[in-house]
């Protein structure tokens, strides 16, 4: 009891609610709208996905590492290169656990798969990927009252249901306020090229952002992309392994009636495995930056700090089992299933 | 699919990206560091070996000193146990050398000393028969015959020899 009413902790917890509720006063953010596809960014007068943006980050970023980390081999390693001795021998040694002889063969593969995820998750929690981009008249059926600061637009989070979409630079007809209160510059924007932005029936220009980076993994063509290569190679190793005997596996005319059935469920689940991999990864990712959102909208300090710490974890987690599964298909498809009637 | 944002040529964009990545990857990150890792461990493996092979030869020069401290030892021993019977030897042949010609210093002092002693005694008799004689004549004043004298020499003899 009197360890609940210590005047340290007493004092902690308003202190804690004090910073959530003033939080919630002075800096609301604004809830970005939510899509799943991805953003078209205009980067040098080309339209393009913010998650292939993203993903060119996570690959530069890796290849920076990359470099420094091989830079100036040592026999006795220090920095950099003994943290990038470390993930790589950690790695290599669970593919050697798994694959055996192959490992050589299969560890490039698993290991771009599990540090390409896990950069472009992780680089989807640092501060300004989401939120830096272009402000853009909306195209959608919600705007943001826009506010200059300095030679950029801000987005506040004061939202405006439009009547109508209209085309891109169109006639837009201000609507009524969802939200009133002046709230402070949450969603930093890049200037507006053009300045034909609608105005509310006040005056002020409505906008939404288009932010130059978004999670690659929220974007189901990446998770895609990972699963296709990634079941491609299962089934070019296996077929490598076992020759046309691979294909039995599928077509099995020896098993009768039932091992035809069994067979055709085993072409079904390959499909399915494409599937699950990409929506396995989609779906936590995508779900983890709403989240993210959600919490940074609705109580905009200290509340979300505890869920970023979760999406960290996700963020790996994920990566791990996209690598480790693919590893795992691998070794599993290199195996002839015949053999145990 | 639309809905969802597939988009065939964002997703070959994402295709070919990861390829390139991993190309890449496998050229400046794996196989260096493979390398490195492999180079290392055959180092190690050298250096365990080295090191098991320089004990092997401590070993081996310790055990080869320790060989020949022993026999130096032991030959030395056997010198000394040579030298040792020689002097015990050479001791007793002096010995016993010195001991025969003491024995036969005294068998010839003391055969010397019998000779001499009889000497003496054959001196003396003559001696004293003459000088007897000589005052026998004196006081009898006449000579009396020779066997005579020698009759009268040897009762005095033996006279002079029971009174002593």
């Amino acid at each position: 009891m009197s360890r609940v009413l210590n005047p340290k902790v007493v004092a902690g917890v308003v202190l804690v609610l004090g910073a959530i509720v003033v939080g919630k006063l002075v800096a609301p953010a604004a809830l970005p709208g939510i899509q799943l596809p991805a953003e078209m960014v205009p980067i040098l007068g080309v339209r393009v996905p913010n998650t292939l943006l993203h993903t060119l980050l996570a690959d530069i970023t890796l290849l920076i590492l990359a470099f420094l980390a091989t830079r100036n081999m040592k026999e006795i390693p220090d920095g950099l290169q003994n943290f990038a001795e470390w993930v790589i021998e950690g790695f290599y040694g669970l593919t050697e656990d798994i694959a055996g002889d192959r490992a050589r063969q299969w560890f490039p593969l698993v290991m771009t798969i599990f540090l390409l995820v896990l950069v472009a998750n992780w680089w989807e929690l640092v501060p300004g990927v989401d939120s830096i981009g272009v402000v853009e008249p909306p195209h959608g059926s919600k705007g943001f009252v826009l506010a200059k600061v300095g030679p950029l637009y801000a987005l506040t989070a004061q939202g405006v249901k439009l009547e109508y979409a209209g085309e891109k630079g169109g006639e837009m007809m201000g609507g009524e306020a969802e939200k009133s209160g002046e709230g402070a510059a949450e969603e930093a924007g890049k200037e507006g090229k053009e300045e034909g932005f609608p105005t509310t029936e006040d005056g002020r220009p409505l906008g939404v952002l288009v932010p130059f980076l978004r999670a690659s993994a929220t974007d189901l063509n990446f998770t895609l992309a990972l699963a296709l290569i990634s079941m491609a190679m299962v089934q070019y190793y296996g077929i490598q392994a076992l020759g046309m005997g691979y294909f039995t596996k599928f077509i099995n005319l020896k098993g009768g009636a039932m091992g035809f059935v069994v067979g055709l469920i085993e072409t079904i689940s390959e499909f399915a495995k494409i599937i699950s991999f990409s929506f396995r990864l989609f779906g936590n990712i995508f779900a983890g930056q709403v989240l993210l959102f959600i919490m940074a909208f609705l109580l905009p300090w200290l509340v979300p700090v505890p869920f970023y710490g979760l999406e960290l974890f996700v963020g790996l987690i994920q990566a791990f089992i996209f690598a480790v599964l693919t590893l795992a298909f691998l070794a599993n498809a290199v195996v002839a299933h015949d053999d145990h009637h | 699919m639309e809905a969802l944002g597939f988009n065939a040529g964002f997703l070959l964009a994402q295709i070919v990206n990861f390829v390139v990545l991993l190309v890449l990857l496998r050229m400046f990150l794996y196989r260096p560091i493979l390398n490195m890792l492999e180079q290392r461990r055959e180092r190690i493996r050298e250096s365990l070996e080295a090191a098991e092979r320089a004990r092997q030869e401590v070993v081996q020069s310790q055990k080869a000193y320790e060989d020949e401290l022993a026999k130096a030892r032991r030959e030395a021993q056997q010198i000394i146990e040579r030298a040792r019977e020689a002097a015990e030897r050479q001791k007793e042949e002096i010995l016993a050398e010195a001991r025969e010609q003491a024995r036969q210093l005294i068998a010839r002092a003391e055969e010397e000393i019998a000779y001499e002693r009889q000497q003496a005694m054959a001196q003396l008799r003559e001696e004293v028969a003459q000088l007897s004689l000589e005052i026998a004549q004196k006081v009898i004043g006449h000579a009396l015959s020779e066997a005579e004298h020698r009759q009268l020499i040897r009762q005095f003899l033996a006279e002079v020899g029971e009174s002593r």
